[in-house]
């Protein structure tokens, strides 16, 4: 208790609430715009962060990234276009929503869902980190390989309608992933002598075509004379109802204990926490078939997952000194040139810093509610802009956020091809969402199924051995081969119905 | 544009068996990782749900419709203006400058769009300043720059 509240009176200090609050506003204008990342918003703090004080340090990075996390949903929700990679999954949900005059179950729902996963994985992180860090220092590559490969089968829950359509989409994103040199020999595959393409194709500059560009593109070949808008009546309060809140109380939960789960992975993060939760969602969900055309239950369980995965990442951060994503990795640098040395005795020699990320954890999760409101009201000002002025702007800050991924042009091509390609494969049916799960869960399918083959000298069987990878391995079987097993199963009982009609 | 589900069928399974065939260049170092084993994979199921569009759709392969915007030209012109202005950037403003390729890309597309000249011009001119200035100097990522940057810097 006396560390709690040493703590306290470390986070209660004018200069750390007053940063809050600046980076606060900085990570909702950063994740809004398209392109620019929760990781970027806090890469483009660190030279500040680095005068402040250790708390005041933390508090800038924890605050910034939690509102840019919650700030993507709010250009996907309004023009379908995700401003962080964490938003993707539920994008067009989002957007059916707020055109279905549904503001509060869209982006309410996603403020408030943000915000208390944000607290529920402060908590975990208070009361189970060294608990959650063993699980997560369990998993290797076979671990991750199962993992990452359960997580492609959410492919068919992203979808839509035509599922053969969102499988030919996943090997596009697959086959996007496996561009640039090969993890293990090195080997240039598929970059045809084009040296920016060896590192790989990058993700955001795919996501910014895959729902940026395509969607200009569509809006151009939709435009049909000059409107005082872009056609999207908004309307309802921002914030949902206590009832529509408690109705998606389960998937809320589901989503704040995946969401932290699988941020305390390293390697994991954000983005892979929300599709796995959009996809587990959809399993539970009273209405699956609404999934990608407006499901509130959707967008309450993946946009919780988002920032509780933040939380989670601190996990493996504060106990072992491993980063859990990009923005923890930050943080170690930070805590390091702070003096402070993550790993387990962190919590015995920095107890009180402990307990100070804890309450800005709580806090910054608090503030994101009122500070959030004020966005969505802003995002609702911005989208009653008429096209002729919306639209530009929105080309230009997609142009300079894919510039600013490597501050290369190169990135504007592969913007360029994506944008066209899924602009294309849109008009015919093809979904985009299975594209980006590919690209996002390729590298580490191949990555650690490589990596596991090496040290199992080719034997599969081991893939199988470990307690963890067992299960995980069996799990995914069962999840990719049971519509084949119930197909044959439903075979085999009309057979004898129709036999005996006969 | 939509075509039908045959000929997009058939451009993933071209697409896919070209992915396979390519990876089988590949060289592979000795050992049980093969940097040809996913693409090979990935082309090959690309091509087989190819395939399966492919033979699902043989039925309709003549049905082709033209898209509606192919018949207003301010679409087209819309449509065709947006990978020229991506082109545009990326070769022209690490020479001049993001600032006046940002202002004529912005004029040019709210004109387009059917904003009054006079206005677009206003428009391009304080996106393309406010915009850049906020990338460069508020969030430290270093745009293009030409003389007009240097100017205000």
């Amino acid at each position: 208790m006396t560390g709690f509240l040493e703590g306290f009176a470390l986070v209660m200090q004018a200069d750390v609430l007053i940063t809050m609050l600046i980076s606060a506003i900085f990570g909702l204008f950063v994740g809004m715009v398209p392109g620019l990342s929760a990781t970027m918003a806090v890469a483009l703090l660190v030279p500040v962060a680095f005068t402040l004080s250790p708390v005041a340090a933390l508090a800038t990075i924890i605050t910034c990234s939690a509102m840019a996390m919650f700030a993507g949903d709010i250009p996907a929700a309004f023009l379908r276009i995700p401003g962080t990679p964490a938003s993707a999954a539920y994008t067009y949900d989002m957007n059916d929503l707020v055109r279905a005059g549904r503001l509060g179950d869209a982006l309410g729902m996603s403020l408030v869902g943000s915000a208390m996963g944000g607290v529920f994985g402060a908590i975990i992180l208070m009361f189970g980190a060294p608990l959650l860090a063993d699980f997560a220092i369990n998993f290797s590559s076979y671990e991750y390989f199962w993992l990452a490969l359960l997580g492609l089968s959410c492919a068919t829950l992203v979808a839509g309608d035509d599922a053969l359509k969102g499988w030919a989409s996943l090997t596009i994103g697959l086959f996007l992933s496996v561009v640039g040199l090969d993890f293990v020999t090195g080997i240039q595959r598929y970059t045809f002598g084009i040296t920016n393409l060896q590192a790989g194709i990058g993700f955001i500059s795919v996501m910014i075509g895959a729902f940026a560009l395509s969607e200009l593109f569509r809006k151009a070949a939709a435009f049909e004379g000059e409107t005082n808008g872009p056609g999207l009546a908004i309307s309802g309060r921002p914030l949902p109802t206590l009832r529509s809140l408690w109705e998606q109380r389960n998937h809320i939960g589901r989503g704040g204990l995946i969401g932290t789960l699988v941020g305390a992975l390293p390697g994991a993060g954000a983005d892979i926490a929300a599709w796995v939760t959009y996809a587990v969602s959809k399993r539970f969900a009273r209405k699956p078939e609404l999934f990608g055309h407006g499901s509130v239950e959707g967008v309450a369980g993946a946009a919780t997952a988002n920032n509780a995965a933040l939380s989670g990442s601190y996990v493996p951060t504060l106990v072992f000194g491993i980063p859990g994503d990009s923005i923890t990795a930050i943080v170690v640098g930070v805590l390091i040139l702070k003096g402070i040395q993550p790993g387990p005795l962190v919590f015995v020699n920095s107890a009180d810093m402990v307990n100070a990320i804890y309450i800005i954890f709580l806090l910054a999760n608090i503030l994101l509610v009122p500070l959030g409101v004020a966005a969505v009201y802003l995002g609702r000002t911005a989208i009653s802009i008429r096209d002729a002025i919306l639209y530009p702007v929105i080309l230009l800050l997609c142009l300079y956020g894919a510039y600013a991924v490597s501050n290369n042009t190169f990135e504007l091509w592969i913007v360029l091809a994506i944008g066209v390609l899924v602009w294309i494969m849109q008009e015919n049916n093809y979904p985009a969402a299975p594209l980006i799960l590919g690209l996002v869960l390729g590298q580490v399918v191949e990555q650690n199924f490589m990596s596991s083959l090496i040290k199992s000298d080719g034997n599969v069987i081991n893939f199988f051995n470990r307690p963890i990878a067992g299960v995980l391995g069996v799990l995914t079987l069962i999840v990719w081969f049971s519509p084949i097993i119930m197909g044959i199963l439903r075979r085999a009982d009309t057979a004898p119905e129709s036999t005996n009609k006969t | 544009m939509r075509l039908p589900d045959f000929w997009t069928g058939l451009a993933f399974t071209a697409l896919g068996i070209a992915i396979a065939v390519y990876a089988q260049g590949f060289h592979v170092p000795a050992g049980a990782a093969s940097p040809r084993l996913l693409p090979t994979i990935v082309g090959g199921f690309m091509a087989m749900f190819g395939g399966l569009i492919t033979f699902r759709g043989w039925r309709g392969a003549g049905n082709v419709e033209l898209p509606g915007w192919l018949s207003s030209r301010r679409q087209i012109a819309l449509i065709v203006f947006l990978p020229l202005a991506v082109v545009a950037y990326g070769l022209l403003a690490l020479r001049f400058g993001s600032i006046p390729v940002a202002t004529v890309i912005v004029f040019l597309h709210s004109v387009i769009y059917g904003l009054r000249p006079i206005y677009a011009l206003i428009l391009g001119l304080f996106i393309g300043l406010v915009v850049t200035y906020l990338f460069i100097h508020v969030l430290g990522i270093p745009l293009p720059a030409g003389p007009i940057e240097e100017l205000l810097s």
